[in-house]
């Protein structure tokens, strides 16, 4: 009988460590997979070759969650790999504050999605599919090992408070095989991604209120359908070409001036838009002035002749 | 009462004889020509439900007076579209931008649908004098349970019903609440998406909403819609140092991405 009840105790002793264990486990593993369900995903093709131009997808799943704000720094290996610009087809385009870029072997990028997303609503899919954010494009110089690492990366909710989106993301290993049919020699000058001009863009002049400390601008957001914008030359006046990028300060001067803005995707297509900077004087004020000073010398001649 | 939760579902459905037959296998693809979007949900009574497609406007439609709508869009290829929808209220007040990208599939009936947009929220006053009352008011759907939230330097829920034509009104005591800034919100219960948010001050003073411009963050030219214009204002600031007041939409007197989230939330179009 002893025996048997301490051996009973025995069991129940074990099986409320067993619980005690169990519960610390399942709830740790409950939070761990909470906190690490929204990620980022990257997605190379499956097989690469020398000589390839290929797309990566950047999506977010999100775990539903809806987010509004993404930063992201992509790491690439520059040896194997060279960035030749992005795609918005069939993604959902982020109003970009940085658009994707190459910075000493990383991709910069940041944007916000107006209005928020919680995910892509797929109906081939079960449940909200992941937010795709972009098509980086690339091609494979040289065969080898490549990796894509995130260096920084920020998602924030939209919460109408900025708060950060916990979430996690793999980095990837890319394979660039040795071309199979011997021409992968790689021609950095080859244009196969894109030989359209971005598409037609509009320019908005913002004139700066009298006390207001923001200065007069131009907005402009040009659209890249195969490569993606890569950056934006000016040209107010006379004055030569400079480099510009939106908003762009451009004060009143005192007659009216064209600007025109060049927008250049990643294989140097441009397209142009061009808007005319009101002056401080019109050109009817202008001939207001110029007869009222004719008429004033005019009367001030006669009466000198008739003092005179 | 209505307590249904606001789940959107997908589902692709194909016109086959003027008959719609939904269906979520899409293996036995037919050739069917009509491509179409549709969205079907809930606003207010008699609310007018706006479609956005890629940000522009395309269509608009009406509720009915139990606050139901659907509205289809016909569209021609495969492609990845964001459709933005917002409901005004018969007062004219908005409601929160929602998007939806959505995969769409040439000869397919794409329906969206248990779309429901959160209440449609207004305050009385910007400032409420200490220890005053404030009124919080809009739109939902009728006869509604409701719930509002005060935030700020201490938290507070209040709930209510709505009356039957979507209507609700509600004073709330500002006794308990120490001085500060705050914000209101209002959802149904049970509901995950939230209306609006509404700043207000508790503090020494009386001021009614009418009389203050500057209640939307981000919105430096004061026209109420926050869009490409305020973006761009902001994104002149972005990283400069000593930030005007209506840009840095956190008051943390820098422009970082948080500024971009709080503008991208109250974005208007």
């Amino acid at each position: 009988m002893t025996k048997k009840h301490k051996k009973y105790k025995i069991t129940s002793n074990g099986m409320k460590k067993f619980l005690f264990i169990f519960t610390i486990l399942f709830f740790t593993l409950f939070f761990i997979e909470k906190a690490d369900a929204a990620s980022i995903l990257v997605s190379p093709p499956s097989a690469i070759y020398t000589g390839d131009n290929f797309e990566v997808l950047i999506s977010i799943d999100s775990d539903g969650v809806p987010i509004n704000s993404v930063d992201i720094t992509l790491n690439y290996d520059e040896n194997l790999m060279s960035f030749s610009g992005y795609k918005s087809e069939n993604t959902i385009t982020p109003l970009w504050l940085v658009s994707p870029h190459e910075s000493n072997g990383s991709i910069l990028m940041s944007g916000i999605i107006p209005g928020g997303v919680s995910g892509l609503y797929d109906p081939r899919n079960k449940g909200l599919s992941p937010i795709p954010l972009v098509k980086l494009l690339f091609s494979a110089t040289k065969d080898g090992n490549a990796k894509l690492s995130f260096i920084e990366r920020k998602i924030l909710k939209n919460d109408g408070k900025g708060t950060e989106l916990l979430h996690d993301s793999k980095n990837v290993n890319l394979e660039i095989r040795k071309s199979i049919t011997g021409d992968g020699n790689f021609d950095s000058q080859e244009n196969v991604f894109d030989k359209n001009s971005p598409e037609p863009f509009a320019i908005t002049f913002l004139e700066s209120s009298l006390f207001s400390r923001t200065p007069s601008m131009i907005i402009f957001d040009a659209r890249d359908a195969g490569s993606g914008i890569k950056y934006y030359q000016i040209k107010i006046g006379f004055q030569d070409w400079q480099n510009a990028q939106s908003p762009q300060p451009v004060s009143k001067s005192i007659f009216s001036r064209d600007v025109v803005v060049r927008a250049y995707d990643f294989y140097s297509n441009f397209q142009d838009a061009s808007i005319r900077i009101p002056g401080f004087l019109s050109f009817k004020l202008l001939l207001i002035i110029l007869a009222v000073l004719v008429f004033s010398g005019i009367l001030g001649l006669k009466l000198l002749k008739y003092r005179a | 009462m209505a307590q249904a939760q606001s789940t959107e579902n997908v589902s692709i459905s194909a016109r086959v004889g003027g008959e719609v037959v939904t269906t979520n296998n899409t293996s036995g693809s037919i050739g069917i020509p009509k491509t179409a979007v549709r969205f079907s949900g809930e606003a207010y009574p008699f609310a007018t439900i706006s479609v956005l497609k890629e940000g522009k406007k395309v269509v608009s439609v009406q509720a009915d007076s139990r606050g139901s709508f659907s509205v289809t869009l016909e569209e021609q290829y495969d492609s990845t579209i964001v459709y933005s929808l917002f409901a005004t209220d018969v007062s004219g007040n908005q409601s929160l931008l929602i998007n939806y990208p959505i995969a769409v599939y040439v000869g397919f009936i794409t329906h969206l649908y248990g779309i429901r947009f959160a209440p449609t929220i207004v305050v009385d006053k910007a400032e409420v004098r200490f220890g005053d009352y404030l009124a919080v008011y809009g739109y939902s759907l009728s006869e509604a349970d409701l719930e509002v939230f005060i935030e700020g330097k201490e938290k507070k829920n209040f709930t209510l019903v709505s009356s039957k034509n979507g209507s609700y009104k509600i004073i709330l005591p500002m006794q308990d609440l120490p001085k500060g800034e705050y914000v209101v919100y209002i959802r149904y219960v049970d509901d995950a998406r939230n209306s609006k948010l509404v700043k207000f001050v508790i503090g020494e003073l009386n001021v009614p909403n009418t009389d203050t411009v500057e209640n939307i963050p981000g919105d430096c030219n004061y026209d109420r819609l926050i869009n490409l214009v305020d973006f761009s204002v902001l994104a002149f600031w972005y990283g400069k140092d000593n930030p005007p007041a209506c840009v840095d939409t956190n008051r943390d007197n820098k422009i970082d991405l948080i500024d971009f989230s709080i503008l991208a939330f109250w974005w208007t179009g």
